[in-house]
Protein backbone atom coordinates (compact mmCIF):
# COMPACT_ATOMS: atom_id res chain seq x y z
CA UNK A 1 0.00 0.00 0.00
CA UNK A 2 2.36 2.25 0.96
CA UNK A 3 4.32 2.41 -3.09
CA UNK A 4 8.01 3.85 -2.87
CA UNK A 5 7.86 4.22 1.12
CA UNK A 6 6.88 0.42 1.69
CA UNK A 7 10.57 -0.42 2.99
CA UNK A 8 9.59 1.80 6.44
CA UNK A 9 7.23 0.31 8.52
CA UNK A 10 6.57 3.73 9.93
CA UNK A 11 5.12 5.05 6.59
CA UNK A 12 3.31 1.83 6.33
CA UNK A 13 1.58 2.32 9.89
CA UNK A 14 1.20 6.42 9.58
CA UNK A 15 -0.53 5.62 6.47
CA UNK A 16 -2.62 2.91 7.33
CA UNK A 17 -3.56 5.10 11.05
CA UNK A 18 -4.27 7.91 8.62
CA UNK A 19 -6.49 6.32 6.32
CA UNK A 20 -8.84 5.26 9.59
CA UNK A 21 -8.36 9.01 10.38
CA UNK A 22 -10.21 10.02 7.18
CA UNK A 23 -12.80 7.21 7.31
CA UNK A 24 -13.25 8.29 11.06
CA UNK A 25 -13.70 11.97 9.78
CA UNK A 26 -15.90 10.57 6.51
CA UNK A 27 -18.35 9.54 9.43
CA UNK A 28 -18.25 12.51 11.37
CA UNK A 29 -16.28 11.27 14.04
CA UNK A 30 -13.17 13.21 13.95
CA UNK A 31 -13.20 14.63 17.65
CA UNK A 32 -14.27 10.74 18.73
CA UNK A 33 -12.51 8.76 21.63
CA UNK A 34 -11.85 6.70 18.48
CA UNK A 35 -10.26 9.08 16.64
CA UNK A 36 -8.17 9.95 19.52
CA UNK A 37 -6.93 6.64 20.03
CA UNK A 38 -5.96 6.38 16.59
CA UNK A 39 -3.79 9.80 16.68
CA UNK A 40 -2.04 8.11 20.10
CA UNK A 41 -0.72 5.65 17.98
CA UNK A 42 0.18 7.46 15.44
CA UNK A 43 2.67 9.64 17.37
CA UNK A 44 5.29 6.61 17.37
CA UNK A 45 5.55 6.25 13.87
CA UNK A 46 5.91 10.04 13.07
CA UNK A 47 9.31 9.82 14.47
CA UNK A 48 10.45 7.29 12.18
CA UNK A 49 9.52 8.90 9.23
CA UNK A 50 11.82 11.21 7.40
CA UNK A 51 11.23 15.26 5.88
CA UNK A 52 10.41 13.38 2.35
CA UNK A 53 7.90 11.06 3.92
CA UNK A 54 6.25 13.73 6.54
CA UNK A 55 5.54 15.64 3.39
CA UNK A 56 4.32 12.92 1.14
CA UNK A 57 1.91 12.05 4.18
CA UNK A 58 0.90 15.88 4.69
CA UNK A 59 0.04 16.02 0.97
CA UNK A 60 -1.83 12.54 0.85
CA UNK A 61 -3.80 14.16 4.37
CA UNK A 62 -4.35 17.33 2.40
CA UNK A 63 -6.51 15.53 -0.85
CA UNK A 64 -8.12 13.29 1.38
CA UNK A 65 -9.63 15.67 2.61
CA UNK A 66 -11.30 16.06 -0.62
CA UNK A 67 -13.43 13.49 -0.70
CA UNK A 68 -15.40 15.34 2.07
CA UNK A 69 -15.68 18.45 0.79
CA UNK A 70 -13.15 19.93 3.04
CA UNK A 71 -10.58 20.46 1.03
CA UNK A 72 -8.69 23.64 0.74
CA UNK A 73 -6.25 24.87 -1.83
CA UNK A 74 -2.57 25.71 -1.07
CA UNK A 75 -2.82 29.78 -1.00
CA UNK A 76 -1.06 30.83 -3.84
CA UNK A 77 -1.85 33.99 -6.30
CA UNK A 78 -5.08 33.21 -8.27
CA UNK A 79 -2.72 33.84 -11.52
CA UNK A 80 -0.67 30.33 -10.47
CA UNK A 81 -3.94 28.45 -10.50
CA UNK A 82 -4.49 29.35 -14.29
CA UNK A 83 -4.12 27.37 -17.50
CA UNK A 84 -0.92 29.33 -18.38
CA UNK A 85 0.65 28.96 -15.13
CA UNK A 86 -0.25 25.66 -13.35
CA UNK A 87 -1.50 23.88 -16.88
CA UNK A 88 2.29 24.02 -18.33
CA UNK A 89 3.88 23.29 -15.14
CA UNK A 90 0.98 20.49 -14.69
CA UNK A 91 2.00 19.41 -18.59
CA UNK A 92 5.67 19.64 -18.02
CA UNK A 93 5.80 17.12 -14.94
CA UNK A 94 3.72 14.57 -17.05
CA UNK A 95 5.84 14.39 -19.59
CA UNK A 96 8.97 13.80 -17.25
CA UNK A 97 7.24 11.50 -15.71
CA UNK A 98 7.02 13.05 -12.21
CA UNK A 99 3.66 12.12 -10.85
CA UNK A 100 4.21 12.98 -7.16
CA UNK A 101 4.98 16.66 -8.62
CA UNK A 102 1.32 16.59 -10.08
CA UNK A 103 0.02 15.54 -7.23
CA UNK A 104 1.86 18.76 -5.54
CA UNK A 105 0.48 20.70 -8.09
CA UNK A 106 -3.01 19.78 -7.98
CA UNK A 107 -3.17 21.26 -4.39
CA UNK A 108 -3.45 24.42 -6.08
CA UNK A 109 -6.31 23.99 -6.83
CA UNK A 110 -6.05 24.28 -11.01
CA UNK A 111 -9.41 26.35 -12.16
CA UNK A 112 -9.55 25.13 -15.56
CA UNK A 113 -10.24 20.70 -13.68
CA UNK A 114 -13.87 20.11 -12.62
CA UNK A 115 -13.53 18.11 -9.55
CA UNK A 116 -14.27 14.83 -11.05
CA UNK A 117 -10.35 15.22 -13.27
CA UNK A 118 -9.00 16.15 -9.86
CA UNK A 119 -10.17 12.86 -8.37
CA UNK A 120 -9.64 10.89 -11.20
CA UNK A 121 -6.06 12.48 -11.70
CA UNK A 122 -4.84 11.83 -8.11
CA UNK A 123 -6.74 8.19 -7.99
CA UNK A 124 -4.66 7.76 -11.36
CA UNK A 125 -1.06 8.89 -10.07
CA UNK A 126 -1.32 7.38 -6.47
CA UNK A 127 -1.61 4.50 -8.58
CA UNK A 128 1.26 4.99 -10.60
CA UNK A 129 3.57 5.55 -7.34
CA UNK A 130 2.28 2.11 -5.74
CA UNK A 131 -0.53 3.34 -3.39
CA UNK A 132 -3.66 1.61 -5.07
CA UNK A 133 -5.53 1.18 -1.80
CA UNK A 134 -5.53 5.25 -1.61
CA UNK A 135 -6.15 5.27 -5.63
CA UNK A 136 -9.34 3.26 -5.36
CA UNK A 137 -10.55 6.01 -3.15
CA UNK A 138 -10.33 9.07 -5.32
CA UNK A 139 -11.12 6.97 -8.16
CA UNK A 140 -14.55 5.95 -6.78
CA UNK A 141 -15.74 9.49 -5.42
CA UNK A 142 -14.79 10.09 -9.34
CA UNK A 143 -17.19 7.67 -10.44
CA UNK A 144 -19.59 9.14 -7.54
CA UNK A 145 -19.34 12.65 -9.26
CA UNK A 146 -19.70 11.40 -12.82
CA UNK A 147 -21.09 7.95 -12.84
CA UNK A 148 -21.47 7.88 -16.35
CA UNK A 149 -17.39 7.81 -16.37
CA UNK A 150 -16.08 4.62 -17.92
CA UNK A 151 -12.66 5.60 -17.30
CA UNK A 152 -12.38 5.62 -13.87
CA UNK A 153 -15.14 2.75 -12.87
CA UNK A 154 -12.65 0.76 -15.65
CA UNK A 155 -9.36 1.61 -13.33
CA UNK A 156 -11.01 1.13 -10.10
CA UNK A 157 -11.96 -2.59 -11.37
CA UNK A 158 -8.21 -2.72 -12.58
CA UNK A 159 -7.07 -1.72 -8.93
CA UNK A 160 -9.48 -3.78 -7.14
CA UNK A 161 -7.81 -6.90 -9.37
CA UNK A 162 -4.73 -5.60 -7.95
CA UNK A 163 -5.59 -5.59 -4.64
CA UNK A 164 -6.49 -9.15 -4.71
CA UNK A 165 -10.01 -7.88 -4.09
CA UNK A 166 -11.44 -10.36 -6.80
CA UNK A 167 -15.32 -10.57 -5.12
CA UNK A 168 -15.56 -7.12 -4.73
CA UNK A 169 -14.19 -6.36 -7.97
CA UNK A 170 -16.87 -8.99 -9.16
CA UNK A 171 -19.98 -7.91 -7.61
CA UNK A 172 -19.00 -4.64 -9.68
CA UNK A 173 -18.46 -5.97 -12.60
CA UNK A 174 -21.89 -7.85 -12.27
CA UNK A 175 -23.73 -4.23 -11.08
CA UNK A 176 -22.08 -2.58 -14.66
CA UNK A 177 -23.50 -5.09 -16.82
CA UNK A 178 -26.68 -4.90 -15.28
CA UNK A 179 -26.92 -1.75 -16.55
CA UNK A 180 -27.69 -1.25 -20.25
CA UNK A 181 -26.14 2.00 -20.89
CA UNK A 182 -22.57 1.59 -19.50
CA UNK A 183 -20.37 1.90 -22.54
CA UNK A 184 -17.90 -1.17 -23.97
CA UNK A 185 -14.85 -0.21 -22.50
CA UNK A 186 -16.08 -0.95 -18.93
CA UNK A 187 -18.17 -3.92 -20.05
CA UNK A 188 -15.30 -5.33 -21.96
CA UNK A 189 -13.55 -5.44 -18.78
CA UNK A 190 -16.44 -6.25 -16.51
CA UNK A 191 -17.56 -8.98 -18.76
CA UNK A 192 -13.57 -9.95 -18.74
CA UNK A 193 -14.23 -10.34 -14.49
CA UNK A 194 -16.88 -12.39 -15.01
CA UNK A 195 -14.99 -14.50 -17.24
CA UNK A 196 -11.94 -14.67 -14.50
CA UNK A 197 -14.67 -15.72 -12.49
CA UNK A 198 -15.28 -19.16 -14.21
CA UNK A 199 -11.55 -20.03 -13.71
CA UNK A 200 -12.53 -21.58 -10.28
CA UNK A 201 -15.85 -23.32 -11.05
CA UNK A 202 -16.39 -26.29 -13.32
CA UNK A 203 -16.51 -26.17 -17.01
CA UNK A 204 -20.28 -27.71 -16.57
CA UNK A 205 -21.54 -24.63 -14.41
CA UNK A 206 -19.36 -22.31 -16.55
CA UNK A 207 -21.22 -23.07 -19.18
CA UNK A 208 -24.40 -20.67 -18.62
CA UNK A 209 -22.03 -18.26 -17.74
CA UNK A 210 -20.07 -18.02 -21.09
CA UNK A 211 -23.96 -18.49 -22.80
CA UNK A 212 -24.55 -15.50 -21.36
CA UNK A 213 -20.96 -13.88 -22.29
CA UNK A 214 -21.67 -14.75 -25.90
CA UNK A 215 -25.48 -13.02 -25.69
CA UNK A 216 -23.81 -9.55 -23.97
CA UNK A 217 -20.57 -9.65 -26.52
CA UNK A 218 -22.36 -9.53 -29.57
CA UNK A 219 -24.69 -7.06 -28.28
CA UNK A 220 -22.27 -4.35 -27.14
CA UNK A 221 -19.75 -5.26 -30.19
CA UNK A 222 -22.61 -5.20 -32.84
CA UNK A 223 -23.61 -1.13 -31.09
CA UNK A 224 -20.23 -0.15 -30.94
CA UNK A 225 -18.91 2.73 -32.46
CA UNK A 226 -16.28 4.94 -30.94
CA UNK A 227 -13.93 2.93 -28.95
CA UNK A 228 -10.29 1.77 -28.71
CA UNK A 229 -8.99 -0.81 -30.87
CA UNK A 230 -7.13 -2.76 -28.30
CA UNK A 231 -10.78 -2.88 -26.15
CA UNK A 232 -12.74 -4.23 -29.58
CA UNK A 233 -9.89 -6.53 -30.25
CA UNK A 234 -9.97 -8.13 -26.63
CA UNK A 235 -14.12 -8.06 -26.98
CA UNK A 236 -13.44 -10.41 -30.08
CA UNK A 237 -10.76 -12.50 -28.03
CA UNK A 238 -12.77 -12.45 -24.82
CA UNK A 239 -16.15 -13.85 -27.15
CA UNK A 240 -13.73 -16.56 -29.30
CA UNK A 241 -12.83 -18.02 -25.96
CA UNK A 242 -16.28 -18.09 -24.61
CA UNK A 243 -17.51 -19.87 -28.11
CA UNK A 244 -14.69 -22.42 -27.68
CA UNK A 245 -15.79 -23.10 -24.23
CA UNK A 246 -18.98 -24.23 -25.37
CA UNK A 247 -17.88 -25.81 -28.02
CA UNK A 248 -18.76 -23.93 -31.05
CA UNK A 249 -15.16 -23.84 -32.80
CA UNK A 250 -15.81 -22.25 -36.30
CA UNK A 251 -18.06 -19.08 -34.93
CA UNK A 252 -14.47 -18.94 -32.21
CA UNK A 253 -12.55 -18.98 -34.91
CA UNK A 254 -14.68 -16.14 -36.56
CA UNK A 255 -14.46 -14.27 -33.20
CA UNK A 256 -10.36 -14.65 -33.08
CA UNK A 257 -10.19 -13.49 -36.78
CA UNK A 258 -12.28 -10.52 -36.65
CA UNK A 259 -9.61 -10.11 -33.25
CA UNK A 260 -6.71 -9.80 -35.44
CA UNK A 261 -8.47 -8.01 -38.22
CA UNK A 262 -8.92 -4.87 -36.06
CA UNK A 263 -5.54 -4.72 -34.32
CA UNK A 264 -2.08 -6.99 -33.89
CA UNK A 265 -3.15 -8.73 -30.56
CA UNK A 266 -0.69 -11.64 -29.84
CA UNK A 267 -2.45 -13.06 -27.70
CA UNK A 268 -5.76 -13.58 -30.40
CA UNK A 269 -3.31 -15.29 -32.55
CA UNK A 270 -1.78 -17.78 -30.15
CA UNK A 271 -5.62 -18.33 -29.50
CA UNK A 272 -6.55 -19.37 -32.81
CA UNK A 273 -3.30 -21.23 -33.57
CA UNK A 274 -4.33 -23.21 -30.94
CA UNK A 275 -7.81 -23.61 -31.64
CA UNK A 276 -6.63 -24.97 -35.16
CA UNK A 277 -4.04 -27.28 -33.70
CA UNK A 278 -7.54 -28.63 -31.28
CA UNK A 279 -9.90 -28.77 -34.38
CA UNK A 280 -7.60 -31.05 -36.31
CA UNK A 281 -7.08 -33.25 -33.57
CA UNK A 282 -10.76 -33.83 -33.50
CA UNK A 283 -11.04 -34.90 -36.88
CA UNK A 284 -13.56 -32.10 -37.77
CA UNK A 285 -14.62 -28.54 -37.67
CA UNK A 286 -17.27 -27.72 -35.08
CA UNK A 287 -17.32 -31.49 -33.29
CA UNK A 288 -17.77 -31.14 -29.75
CA UNK A 289 -14.96 -32.25 -27.15
CA UNK A 290 -15.28 -35.78 -26.04
CA UNK A 291 -14.83 -36.71 -22.68
CA UNK A 292 -11.88 -38.92 -23.26
CA UNK A 293 -9.95 -35.85 -23.80
CA UNK A 294 -11.15 -34.82 -20.23
CA UNK A 295 -7.14 -33.99 -18.64
CA UNK A 296 -5.87 -32.20 -22.23
CA UNK A 297 -9.05 -30.05 -22.18
CA UNK A 298 -8.16 -29.02 -18.51
CA UNK A 299 -4.85 -28.12 -19.69
CA UNK A 300 -6.55 -26.33 -22.73
CA UNK A 301 -8.93 -24.36 -20.54
CA UNK A 302 -6.39 -23.26 -18.18
CA UNK A 303 -4.04 -22.30 -21.15
CA UNK A 304 -7.07 -20.12 -22.59
CA UNK A 305 -7.68 -18.50 -19.11
CA UNK A 306 -3.96 -17.14 -19.36
CA UNK A 307 -4.19 -16.15 -22.54
CA UNK A 308 -7.55 -13.88 -22.87
CA UNK A 309 -6.75 -12.79 -19.06
CA UNK A 310 -2.96 -11.64 -20.30
CA UNK A 311 -4.20 -9.71 -23.03
CA UNK A 312 -6.84 -7.44 -20.93
CA UNK A 313 -6.37 -4.03 -22.44
CA UNK A 314 -4.74 -1.49 -19.81
CA UNK A 315 -7.58 0.47 -18.17
CA UNK A 316 -6.61 4.00 -19.13
CA UNK A 317 -4.40 5.12 -22.18
CA UNK A 318 -0.55 5.89 -20.85
CA UNK B 1 6.32 15.96 27.73
CA UNK B 2 6.87 16.33 23.86
CA UNK B 3 7.12 19.63 22.27
CA UNK B 4 7.96 21.39 19.18
CA UNK B 5 9.83 24.63 17.79
CA UNK B 6 6.86 25.64 15.88
CA UNK B 7 2.95 25.35 15.34
CA UNK B 8 4.11 23.99 11.55
CA UNK B 9 6.75 21.50 13.36
CA UNK B 10 3.89 19.47 14.80
CA UNK B 11 2.85 16.16 14.17
CA UNK B 12 -0.03 16.39 11.53
CA UNK B 13 -2.72 14.85 13.41
CA UNK B 14 -1.68 16.81 16.56
CA UNK B 15 -2.59 20.19 14.68
CA UNK B 16 -6.39 20.99 15.28
CA UNK B 17 -8.15 20.44 12.37
CA UNK B 18 -9.75 24.42 12.11
CA UNK B 19 -6.09 25.71 11.16
CA UNK B 20 -6.82 23.92 7.47
CA UNK B 21 -8.39 27.40 6.48
CA UNK B 22 -5.19 29.19 7.86
CA UNK B 23 -2.46 27.70 5.69
CA UNK B 24 -2.39 23.88 7.14
CA UNK B 25 -4.29 21.84 4.91
CA UNK B 26 -2.97 18.44 6.06
CA UNK B 27 -4.17 19.14 9.99
CA UNK B 28 -5.92 16.09 11.26
CA UNK B 29 -6.16 16.77 15.22
CA UNK B 30 -9.33 17.13 17.13
CA UNK B 31 -10.29 21.33 17.12
CA UNK B 32 -10.96 21.06 20.97
CA UNK B 33 -6.97 21.11 20.99
CA UNK B 34 -5.34 24.22 21.09
CA UNK B 35 -1.37 25.24 20.60
CA UNK B 36 0.60 26.20 23.44
CA UNK B 37 3.99 28.10 22.78
CA UNK B 38 6.06 28.73 25.88
CA UNK B 39 8.81 31.26 25.65
CA UNK B 40 10.61 32.73 22.61
CA UNK B 41 14.19 31.21 22.71
CA UNK B 42 16.05 29.13 20.22
CA UNK B 43 15.22 25.26 20.25
CA UNK B 44 18.10 23.79 21.59
CA UNK B 45 19.42 21.60 24.57
CA UNK B 46 19.43 23.57 27.58
CA UNK B 47 17.37 24.67 31.18
CA UNK B 48 14.07 25.96 30.59
CA UNK B 49 13.07 26.61 34.36
CA UNK B 50 15.17 25.69 37.50
CA UNK B 51 13.67 21.45 37.66
CA UNK B 52 13.18 21.58 34.00
CA UNK B 53 15.42 20.93 30.91
CA UNK B 54 14.41 20.40 27.08
CA UNK B 55 16.53 18.04 25.55
CA UNK B 56 16.00 17.39 21.65
CA UNK B 57 15.44 13.81 20.32
CA UNK B 58 18.75 12.72 18.64
CA UNK B 59 16.13 10.84 16.17
CA UNK B 60 14.62 13.77 15.12
CA UNK B 61 15.75 18.18 15.81
CA UNK B 62 12.40 19.36 15.56
CA UNK B 63 10.81 17.07 18.70
CA UNK B 64 11.83 17.99 21.55
CA UNK B 65 11.31 16.69 25.02
CA UNK B 66 10.75 18.60 27.93
CA UNK B 67 12.62 16.35 30.84
CA UNK B 68 12.86 16.95 34.68
CA UNK B 69 16.78 18.20 35.61
CA UNK B 70 17.50 15.39 37.65
CA UNK B 71 15.95 11.99 38.63
CA UNK B 72 12.42 12.57 40.62
CA UNK B 73 8.84 11.21 41.62
CA UNK B 74 6.14 11.26 38.72
CA UNK B 75 4.59 13.10 41.18
CA UNK B 76 7.46 15.90 41.22
CA UNK B 77 7.91 16.28 37.18
CA UNK B 78 3.76 16.43 37.19
CA UNK B 79 4.14 19.79 39.63
CA UNK B 80 7.08 21.26 37.62
CA UNK B 81 5.58 21.12 34.94
CA UNK B 82 2.16 21.99 36.35
CA UNK B 83 4.67 25.63 37.74
CA UNK B 84 4.78 26.75 34.33
CA UNK B 85 1.43 27.10 33.40
CA UNK B 86 1.61 31.05 33.67
CA UNK B 87 4.83 30.85 30.75
CA UNK B 88 2.67 29.40 28.12
CA UNK B 89 0.28 31.22 25.62
CA UNK B 90 -1.90 29.97 23.15
CA UNK B 91 -0.53 30.79 19.85
CA UNK B 92 -2.29 29.61 16.86
CA UNK B 93 -0.82 32.17 14.31
CA UNK B 94 0.07 30.24 10.64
Amino acid sequence: MAGRFAENPDFVAYERHLLRLHELNAEGRHESEEADHVRDQMDAPWLGLSHEERDWLGGLSADLYMLTDEEIPEKVDPAERGPDTLGIALSDAKLRGDWGQILKLLRRGPTFFPKPTIAFLRGLYYLRLGHPKVALLFLDYATTLVPQDGDCAVLALDVLKQLGRHDEALARAKHYLSDPNVGLSLSVHSMSEVFRATRSISEEEAKPVYEGLIVSLREKLGRASACDPETEAFAYLLLGACLEFVGRYDEAMGAYNSSTAICRLEQAYIAKGALLEKMREAGGVGSPTSTDRLARNLRDRENRFRIVLNAEPPPVAA
Amino acid sequence: MSVAPSLSDLPDHRIPKRLNAYGIPRARGPNSMRIWRMGDGPFLNSPIVADLNLRLDPRDPLHGLVEPATIVKLDQYRRAIEQTRELWVIDEVV
